[in-house]
Formats: C-alpha cells, structure tokens, sequence
C-alpha cells in the first residue's frame, strides 16, 4: 500500500520535461514502453529509455510483469571500446566507434534483478581465485576492465533512475506506468547500483523507494543549504538549478565587480575551488557571464525595473546536489580538469594498490583498516570519498544538462563541454552524441522486437525461466544450470506447464503470487 | 487463591454499570506532529478512531515556546515552565542542563550513577511530579522519552534482539534496504505497550516517538513525512485493537497529543542563518561562542563525541580575549528548535573591567593614562559593587541553607546499603536511593562551584590600586572564567562592550579616561534585527533571518522589529490572574539604573507580533489597548500568525515565582538575555541543516499541536466532536486527571469541559 504515498501531489519547483511514453506491441504478448522527452537541440522528443512488460497478451494487469529495461542512450561498446577498457591507467574516452545499431543490451532484467547481482560475485570469485594470481599485467587490466564494465552500468542505471524520477505524477504516465510499476522500477535501479542491491525481496520494494526517496530529498536540502551558507559566507551568488520537485544542482558565481576589489578572506572548505577574489582568472574572465538585477531585498528581477541594481555574474563551479553529505564539485570553470584530475588520481591510486601490487582489503587487514581509517576521516571532514556516487553525480548532471530546456542555451553547451571533460571510462559514450544514439538505438531496438528470433524468442525463453522459479529453489535452479553447463548442453531441465500451457500457468503464478483470484474461466487452456 | 479473589471482584466491578469513568489511559506522544499535516494525508486508522469514534481539539497550542524539552515538561507537569529550553546554562558556573542528550544519560544509569534524565532531575528538585508520578510503580508504563524516568533496560535487549534475531533473508533484506536500531527501538516500546495493556494493574501507558519530527526537520518532502504519517497510523490503529482485547476495553482512553507542530512546507527550503559564526565575527563582537553541541558536527570526528553537552567555539578576531575561548566565553547560544535562539552574553561589567584589568596588567600604558585608567576601573567597581556584594551575601545564605541540607541527605545517603535486595529493587528502592545520592552529588557540585564564583567576585571587590603592582594577581583571580556573571539590563545591551577601542585606551584633551573612545560598543537587539544576506533566492522567504527580538525589561516585555516599531507586553496580577496588555511603542532605550525611555505610538501595521493587520484577530483593534486574562488572549489572536505569542513569551521570560529559595535562584540564575525570533522559514541551526523544517516560533504552524482522544463507551469521551474553543498545553493533564476522577485543585490549567460532557 505504500505506493498510494506516491499519489501526494508535489509542487514543481522547476519546470519539468513534457515526458511522453509510447506502447510497442511485440510478439508472444508483451509490449515495450519508451519514455521520451524533448530536448534542447532537437525538434522531435528523444526515446530515453524503454520498457518491456510482459502482459501474456491480455489487457488485465494483474499478471502483468516488468522485465527488462534498456537506457536507450548508451549504446553497446564496440571491440576497441572494450580493449581500451582494459588498459589500466587508461581514462580517457576516446572516439573509438559505436555499435548504436545494434540491439541494445538491457541494463536491468526486473524479472530477475539477482542474476547481476550472482554475475557479480562469480566474476569476483574468478578474479580473486583464478585472475589474480596470473601476475599484475592481468590482475590490473582485468580489474580495470571490470570496474569499467560495472561504472559504465551504473552510469546507465543512474541515468535511467534520474529519468524515472521525473515521471511521477504525471497523469499522461501513469494512464501507461501505474504508480507500483514505477515504484518498482525506480527502486530496482537504484539498488542496482549496490552489490547485493539485486537480492533484495520484492516485499522490501516500497520501502527501498521511500527509503531511497527521502534519502535523496534530505541530501538535496541539506546540500542545497550547505551550499547556500557557504555562498553567502563567502560573498558569492547562489543559483539552484534542476528538473522536477527539487533542485539538483547549482551553481556558483561571482560579481566581477567583487572579483576586481580588494583580496578578501575565502574559506573554500566544502566548495573545493580557489579563492575568486583578486584572481587573475576571475579578473581577466572572457568566457561566459550573465548580468542580472536585483532590488534592494537581493531578488533578482526583470532588467530594468526601477531601483534594482545590476551585476555581472561570473560563473564558477557547478555542483550535484545528490551526493551524500555534501555537494559535489562537477565543473570548475576556472580549472576545468580539475575534477578529472582528481577522479584519475583516485583511480590511478586504487589500479596502483589493488591491480599493480595486489592488494585486497579483504585480504590485507592493516590496509582495510588503515584504508578504513583514512575514508572515514576524509569523509567525516566533507570529503567526497565515494567513487560509485561521484559517478552518479556525473552521470545526473549529464541527464539534466541534456534536458533542460530552461537553461541558457550558451551556458547549457558550455557546461556539456566542461562535463564531458570528464569522462574517465572508456566505454562511456560522449553527451553530444547521446541524441543520436538514442534514436538509432530505439530502432535497432523495435527491429529487435519485430524478429521472431529477437525479443519474442527471448521472452518465452524467460518466461520458462520465470515458470521454473515458482517450482524450484535457488539451489536447485543452480543445479540446473550447473548441469546444463557440465554436459555442454545435453541436459536441459523443462519445466512442466501441467497441461495448461506455459502462458496460462504463468497466469495462475502470478496472480497467485500477488494474492488475485484466479480466473473463473482461463482463457489460455490451449497454451501457446 | 487471594489474588484469584481480587481479579474476581476486578471484573466484577468492571461489569457493573457505572457514571462516565476512565479507569485507564494510553498516551502516544508525537513529537513535532503537526494538525495541519494530517489534513492532507489519508489516516483511516485514526480517522476511525479519534475522527469518527472520539474527540478532537482543533485549536490545542503549546504554551511556551514550541520546543521538545520545554513544552513535554508543560504537558506533563500541567505547572508553569520550570524548563525554558532544551537545554539551559547557569550563568554564574555554566553548568549545563542539557535536557535532550540520552547518551550520558543511559551511560550513567549503566553505570549506576543516575536514574531520571535531566528534566525530571530538574523537576524532581523543584517538587513537580510527573503525570506518570500520581500513579504506583505497578500501575504504569511509560515509554521511553525526554522527560525519561528510569531505564527499562529489558526492553533495550529485547529491542536488540529484535534487531538481529531475524530469518537471514529479512537481515539481508534490512541491511541492503537500511537498518535502523530506531526502528527497531520504536517496534519494541509498542510490543511492550501492547503487552502491557494486558496487564489489569496497568492505568497509565505512553509512547513516545520522535520520528516525525526528525524526518521533518531533514526534509519537507510530503511523500516522506507522510510514511511517518502511514507508520503512525498504522500503529494507532493496532494499539486501538488492543485496547479492545485488554481488561478494560470499555473504559480505557486513547490519547494522541503532540507537543508543538512543525513550520514545513513541501516547496521552500527553511534557510539557516549562523550567529555562531556571526558572533564569532568581528561584526558580531568577536566573541567565544559556547553552544550545547559542536557546529556542523557531522564534519568534524570530534563531533562524534556523545557526551558533550557544551561546546566552545572561539573568535579568532577577539581581541582581549584571543585564545582564551575555553575560558572565557562571552556569549551562549540555545538555538534548538530553531526558529529562535536563547542569547547569553556576558554581564557587560564584567567585559569593561576584564577589558580594564586586560590594559593595565600589559603595563603598556604611558603613565597618565595609566593612573586615569585606574581610576576609571575603581570607579566601574564602586557603581556595581553595593549589587554584587548583595549577591554574595545572598549566595552564601543560599549555601548555608544548602549545607544543612546536604549533611541531612549525606546522613540518609550514608545509610543505605551497598546491595539492595531482591524485593527492594522490585520494588525501586534502590532507584529512589541513587536518585538521593545523585541529588546530594549535584548539590556538592553546585556547592563548590557558587562558593568559587562568590570568592573570585570578593576577590574582585577587595581590589585596591596597591594591588596593581607587577605580578599581584591574575585575571583569572578576579574575573570568573566560564561565568556570564548577572543579567545584563537593557542599557547593557543596546552598549554592550566588546573590546578596547582601536587604538587602544586614550585620554580625552582634558587628560580626563575616554568613555567614548576607549570601549567598542554594540547595540545587540539593533545589530541582530539589520542582518540580512546577499542570497535572496526563495520568493517566499525574506532577505532578513531575524524577525524580532525580545528583551526582559522593568516596564514589560520589549518586542522590537526596528526602531521604530516595538511593543510591550505588559502582565499584572489581578483577582482574575495574569493579565497582559500590548503597547505599541517606538524607540526605546535603556538607561544606566536599569530603568527604559520609549515613546509611545498608534497603532499600526508592522509592529511586533502583527496583531493590527492580521485578518484573523478575533476582536476590534480597540480590543488591543486594554488589559486582558489569558483567556481572553488566547481567544482572540489564536488564530493569527504569532497565535499565543502574547502568553507563550510572558510564560518564557517572566518567573513564575514557585519553589523554594534556593531551587528559584537556580531558575533565575538559568535566564537568558534576549529572545531573537527567526522570520518565516528561517532557523539558526548550526549544528546541521534542517532544510526540511522548523519550530520554535510562536508562528501558528509550529505552536498549533495535536490534541485528540478517544474512548470505550464507559469513559464519557464524545464521539465525532471536534472542539474549537482554544486551548493550550496547561490543560492537558488537569483534564486527564479529571477524566480519571482524581482532579487536582492547585493545578493552574482549565480543564477542557468539552470532553466531560457526563461529569
């Protein structure tokens, strides 16, 4: 019952992208749901991200059932892009081809959220007992490619989580996703992004999302305020800045005319960025600036109004509002690397410790807790020492700046440059080319669905997969599996569909799962 | 057999038709629970219960400021404010009483030295029993809450256990999703709440929860604090069915009150305004700032440290007391709740002659000035010395009394046993005697530390100028350290001392001791009410943090905005009790003997309070001029945006006048200088951020509080009624105790007539 919170109406505090969803049928009784939104430098809305439920070819949605999604701008890594992944020390994101026609490969199977969640453990299992021993060539690259593979879907969840985010309480999205669909995928894709985050019971679903929920509200507020504080401390201007209910990032800047005056005392803690005043970069600006008004109660006001004064705002970093505890640097306009550089120091320590020398933390106990000691202190004083974090936050900001349609278009394009900078994995895709991917993507991705051997093959491959879970364990499933494996095929377990048919007995699963009343009369007894 | 009998003639006499009777009541106290909330959230359970099946007070308000500490203890004492803040300092020592942090608290009662937390310490003291105190040991249950008597350490294990001892799929589960020991802590005092209402010895249970409060002051997201709303009505409704099963299903009442409400609003930011760093500035005095917890504490390791309960930050801008912070701090804040911020600063005096003896121990002074600077400290020292040597003289009465009291409670204390039997700790005599030695504990402390603020004053007093020869003394020797020293007047304030003047002391052109020149001063209430900041970015939210101020002043209360708009509010006893009258004034001004010039003004918009513009002002303008009871305040401006200002800062600032000597002169010792009250969704939080939102104010939507209650069909409670008279939180308790047939004559609340419609 927890999703009827969700039906609380909250005030937009910045405008919100008109959000449409479409409906593709597909084959074998399912349908794929694609969000799209405008954006700035296109005239038709972009397909962000699609959905597949399975609805076993009926219109009733109580055995209706998610599975996969696909992040529609991300596209799938070609062969360079993978062996660059691989280089250890390597984060740039050079231009090495794309595969965006073809079919996209699903960042999440909502169907089964754990199987990433068992990928995982036995690739880190593979590498700690079989990788690591082959010498620090392997060990690093192995691992270097592996962080990367796992950031880069993390990158995808988070952006798709930011675009979910804004599709609550939308009347024309929820006539398509109702509330507990959204409520299940927003909560499946943020602990998608946690190791363990895909085993988590069905039952715990509302009570991630409102968990998540007013984790990410009460981070908003207290960075917003945070920054806010520090702003006004400091003599600098404060722009909040965002989508939907609540601000998601903002920005810093400075009067040219304070910047030209005297040297003042600047305390930078919690900004990260040097003192602007009687700085030769700040006084010899010649990139972007804005002039704005304001009265004489510092509100910014229409240009012109009487009384007010005007002032010539330099821009100086932009800021996430989402990561825990404190707002996170994105972009120094006066050292655009800068936050790169700190990124790539950061990987470049934790490639040099655990690939190159082979240290573990769970191997090594003096360096867990020395390494635990120093993240915990680091942090405790308002560093930003979390990599998987850092990494949405980035990824957030990409998601808004390609959105926002409110921005300046000069400052917007400005601020993409600078983010893109940024890019540290090589299997990442540029932001400028995100629009494209997306269209060519959801083309490869309804061709995948028009052919019999795609997506309807696939679903009833999941669908018995589904069937066998209502009969048997994890441990037998994994038996299953293991066999199948160790006699390179031969053995395939089948499960049996009691005569019903494989869709009529998935009918019964699932609503006897979700506690509705079977049908008086099944309408799939001939099966299919 | 005997007790078989009993139980008989219990349920007999529980079946036995009867008047309208509460035999039992079950409070959960919400903290922070907001009426105005629940209006827009769906809540069968308690629309049920207290909607359909009970009573509602649709205008309850706290009556002092709308504070956790202050305004529980008002619920549960129903006796004036013995407790102003959630936490308080005596001026003289800077001993703090620290009413919100459970840490020491339960290491304490671990550790066998405390029983009570420290606002039933407090109020132990002044002799102001709980309303769990009027029943026995046996027939209550209280939950655990800020006002906390004892420690049931069972249901902490068992809270524990709760915790761990789970299918591993739910661990898993609770770890991934986020496990909270609150949580855990909240579902065991309701699974002890609900065992213990099926116990017939049971009259009195409560519950409190914190957990509305905490989320709304993170965040002002309805989505979230209406999961707090679920969860509550959630656990209403199950305690409800309880009830039902329990021995007295008809006669038992269910009581939900909370203690203020909550300024949130899903679309603004409450904005914070830092006075710690503003004080510490040299725009603000420059001053050593102590407050309860660290600023920003979850940025610094230290701020991890649980016990703390007073928390020095230093200026690095202070001038004559540059690293002295520890020592000398000038100024102490009480922000919680945060919509206003009790300011101590340091008597004045003491500044002028710190700053005095500062100059001449330096032995920079050219020789003139020097001797002219002696004679003006000599002659600072004779204007107050017949005041302070009254109040030595008044200390060590004081403490004469006090030591016969502690050599009677050192003879009792001596007595008692090193371990207490079985039955007596069933039946808490062991409590009752840690709760002696704990007193006789605290009065030793205050002992020593009266006596050293007494003999450093004499020490002060007895000064001569032969005493100032090289090396004589130390300023520590004369000038108390961690001590505010007296109240400071008005005059003080608006000249408040805050270091040498620029350059240092100076002589006029007659060779006469500059006044003027050789002192920086500040006019605090004037200096607070002009901040403003350069980030103006809500529309809703003004560029000024500070709203008014209020000082305690020999004509009334002094509310200003500005110069020129200011009020008093005006009390004066009477054959019908307290009365108040507002005047609006303009510049007032304090003078040198304590006494104020103002002059009087019209009425207006834009003074004080608001009460001229404000459309819900239920009476004419003319109505204002007069005196009037409380009631008749309460009546009139409930309903406006201050609400029960007039009553809820007469109840704050001035002394009720109850007690004995010595526990009175401890109250008094625990007052503040001003009042600064934060406009519309400002606080002065320094500890975090409270974006989410705020109380403290006596803004209608912090004050407003939740009232309601319901019962079986015996107790009489209406049913479907919602009460409009208004009614603040010195009724509460009167009226449960009338409910219960055991009314209290001496208590000074009204009882709430609506809900005894049958008595």
């Amino acid at each position: 019952m927890h999703w009827l919170l969700l039906a609380v109406p909250a005030l937009a505090l910045a405008a919100t992208p008109e959000f449409t969803i479409t409906r593709t049928p597909v084959s074998g009784g399912a349908e794929i749901l694609t969000v799209f939104a405008p954006v700035p430098e296109s005239n038709q809305p972009v397909p962000l991200l699609s959905v597949l439920r399975d609805t076993l070819g009926d219109s009733d949605p109580a055995n209706d059932r998610l599975r996969d999604i696909w992040m529609l701008t991300t596209a799938r890594p070609s062969l360079l892009q993978h062996a660059a992944a691989g280089v250890p020390f390597f984060y740039w994101r050079p231009n090495l081809g794309k595969n965006a026609d073809k079919a996209p490969r699903s960042v999440l199977d909502l169907g089964d959220p754990a199987s990433n969640t068992w990928s995982f453990l036995a690739q880190q299992l593979t590498q700690v007992l079989a990788v690591d021993s082959n010498g620090a060539l392997i060990r690093a690259s192995t691992r270097r490619y592996r962080s990367n593979l796992a950031d880069q879907r993390r990158v995808q969840l988070a952006e798709g989580l930011a675009v979910v985010s804004h599709l609550e309480n939308r009347e024309e999205i929820l006539g398509v996703l109702n509330e507990s669909e959204l409520l299940q995928i927003q909560a499946r894709l943020t602990l998608g992004g946690q190791m363990m985050g895909g085993l988590v019971s069905s039952e715990k679903l509302p009570e991630a999302y409102l968990s998540q929920r007013s984790r990410t509200h009460e981070t908003r507020g207290h960075n917003w305020e945070l920054l806010r504080q520090r702003a006004e401390a400091n003599g600098l201007y404060f722009e909040a800045l965002g989508l939907g209910d609540s601000p998601t990032h903002a920005l810093l800047w400075v009067a040219r005319e304070d910047a030209l005056g005297p040297a003042r005392d600047f305390d930078g803690k919690f900004l990260g960025i040097a003192n602007p005043f009687a700085d030769s970069r700040v006084m010899d600006w010649k990139g972007i600036s804005v002039t704005r008004s304001y009265d004489a109660q510092g509100r910014e006001v229409a240009a012109g109004t009487p009384g007010a004064s005007e002032r010539e705002l330099i821009p100086l970093a932009l800021y996430g509002l989402d990561y825990p505890k404190v707002p996170l640097l994105v972009v120094d306009f006066r050292a655009t690397h800068a936050p790169k550089h700190r990124e790539m120091l950061a990987r470049a320590m934790a490639d040099a410790v655990t690939g190159i020398l082979g240290y573990s933390k769970w191997g090594n106990w003096p360096y867990m807790a020395g390494s635990f000691v120093f993240n915990f202190t680091r942090t405790r004083w308002g560093g930003a020492t979390n990599g998987q974090q850092r990494l949405k936050a980035y990824a957030d900001g990409r998601r808004w700046l390609a959105l926002d349609t409110s921005l300046a278009p000069d400052l917007r394009v400005d601020l993409l440059k600078r983010l893109e900078v940024m890019g540290v994995n090589p299997l990442d895709e540029s932001i400028f080319q995100a629009t494209d991917v997306a269209r060519r993507q959801f083309a490869a991705l309804l061709a995948y669905a028009a052919d019999p051997d795609g997506l309807p093959a696939r679903l009833q491959r999941d669908r018995a997969a589904e069937l066998s879970t209502y009969e048997h364990g994890p441990f037998a499933r994994a038996g299953f599996k293991f066999a199948q494996v160790a006699t390179l095929g031969i053995f395939h377990h089948h499960e049996s569909d009691k005569g019903l048919g494989l869709t009529a007995t998935l009918d019964q699963e699932r609503r006897a799962k979700r506690g509705v009343p079977a049908r008086p009369d099944p309408i799939y007894a001939s099966g299919n | 057999m005997r007790r078989g009998i009993k139980l008989g003639f219990l349920l007999l006499a529980l079946a036995l038709p009867a008047a309208a009777r509460v035999d039992r009541v079950v409070i959960l106290k919400i903290d922070g629970l907001p009426p105005a909330l629940m209006r827009q959230h769906k809540l069968p359970a308690m629309e049920r219960i207290f909607g359909q099946g009970g009573a509602q007070l649709d205008n309850f308000y706290v009556r002092g400021l709308s504070l956790s500490a202050a305004s529980w203890s008002l619920l549960d004492t129903g006796r004036p404010l013995e407790i102003k803040g959630n936490v308080e300092y005596d001026r003289y020592t800077l001993r703090p009483y620290d009413y919100l942090n459970f840490v020491p608290f339960f290491f304490s009662a671990a550790a066998s030295k405390r029983v009570d937390m420290r606002g039933v310490e407090v109020l132990d003291e002044a002799g102001i029993p709980l309303l769990a105190d009027r029943f026995d040991r046996d027939e209550r249950h209280p939950g655990f809450q800020l006002l906390q008597r004892g420690v049931r350490w069972d249901t902490l294990e068992s809270a524990l256990k709760r915790s761990v001892a789970k299918a591993p799929k739910s661990l898993l589960d609770e770890w991934l999703v986020g496990f909270s020991i609150t949580d855990s802590l909240d579902l065991q005092y309701e699974h002890d709440l609900l065992m213990a209402l099926k116990e017939p010895k049971v009259r009195y249970l409560d519950y409190f929860t914190g957990a509305y409060d905490h989320t709304a002051h993170l965040t002002g997201d309805p989505v979230s604090q209406g999961h707090e709303l679920q969860a509550l009505d959630a656990m209403v409704g199950r305690i409800w069915a309880a009830i039902g099963q329990s021995p007295y299903p008809n006669s038992t009442a269910l009581i939900l009150v909370s203690d203020h409400g909550m300024n949130t609003s899903p679309t603004i930011f409450s904005q914070g305004y830092n006075l710690v760093d503003w004080f510490n500035s040299r725009a603000g005095g420059a001053h050593h700032v102590l407050t309860n917890r660290h600023p920003l504490s979850e940025f610094k390791v230290r701020g991890l440290d649980p016990f703390v309960s007073a928390v020095v930050t230093p200026s690095n801008q202070s001038s004559y007391l540059a690293k002295q912070g520890d020592e000398y701090p000038t100024v102490m804040l009480d922000l919680d709740g945060n919509e206003r911020a009790s300011i101590g600063l340091r008597n004045n005096t003491f500044n002028v002659l710190h700053v005095f003896l500062d100059q001449l121990t330096r032995r920079t002074l050219p020789g003139p000035t020097r001797v002219a600077t002696l004679d003006a400290f000599f002659q600072m020292l004779e204007s107050v010395r017949n005041p302070w040597m009254a109040e030595i003289v008044e200390i060590d009465r004081l403490l004469t009394d006090l030591d016969t009291r502690i050599a009677d409670l050192r003879q009792i204390v001596l007595t008692f046993p090193r371990k207490w039997t079985k039955t007596q700790i069933a039946q808490g005599v062991d409590k009752d005697a840690r709760r002696q030695a704990r007193q006789l504990e605290m009065w030793l402390e205050e002992r020593r530390d009266y006596t050293g603020y007494a003999a450093t004053l004499r020490r002060l007093l007895a000064l001569t100028p032969a005493d100032f020869d090289p090396g004589r003394f130390k300023i520590s020797e004369l000038i108390p350290e961690r001590s505010l020293g007296p109240l400071n007047t008005p005059w003080d304030l608006q000249n408040y001392v805050t270091g040498p003047g620029p350059n240092g002391f100076v002589l006029t052109g007659s060779g006469a001791f500059d006044w003027d020149r050789n002192f920086q001063r500040m006019n605090y209430p004037a200096a607070l009410q002009k901040l403003t900041v350069r980030n103006n970015v809500q529309a809703e939210v003004s560029a000024e943090p500070v709203d008014f101020t209020v000082v305690a002043t020999v004509d009334g209360l002094w509310l200003s905005k500005d110069a020129e708009h200011q009020a008093l509010i005006q009390t004066r006893r009477t054959a019908r009790g307290a009365e108040h009258r507002y005047l609006p004034i303009a510049n007032l001004t304090g003078q040198l003997d304590g006494s104020v010039k103002y002059q009087n003004r019209t009425w207006a918009a834009g003074f004080p309070l608001a009460f001229f513009e404000d459309p819900n002002l239920q009476a004419p303008r003319a109505w204002l001029e007069d005196w009037h009871t409380e009631a008749e305040w309460l009546t009139v401006t409930h309903q406006t945006r201050y609400s029960t200002a007039v009553i809820g800062l007469t109840e704050q600032l001035l002394d009720s006048g109850a007690g004995a000597a010595y526990q009175k002169y401890k109250r008094l010792l625990r007052r503040t200088d001003l009042l600064v009250f934060s406009n519309d969704h400002w606080n002065f939080n320094v500890r975090g951020f409270n974006p989410g939102g705020n109380h403290g104010s006596f803004l209608r939507d912090s004050t407003h509080s939740v009232f309601m209650i319901a019962g079986g069909e015996q107790t009489g409670v209406p049913r479907g009624a919602h009460i409009q008279t208004p009614y603040d939180s010195l009724s509460f308790l009167p009226t449960i105790l009338t409910l219960m047939d055991r009314p209290e004559a001496d208590l000074p609340g009204p009882v709430i007539q609506e809900l005894l419609p049958a008595r």
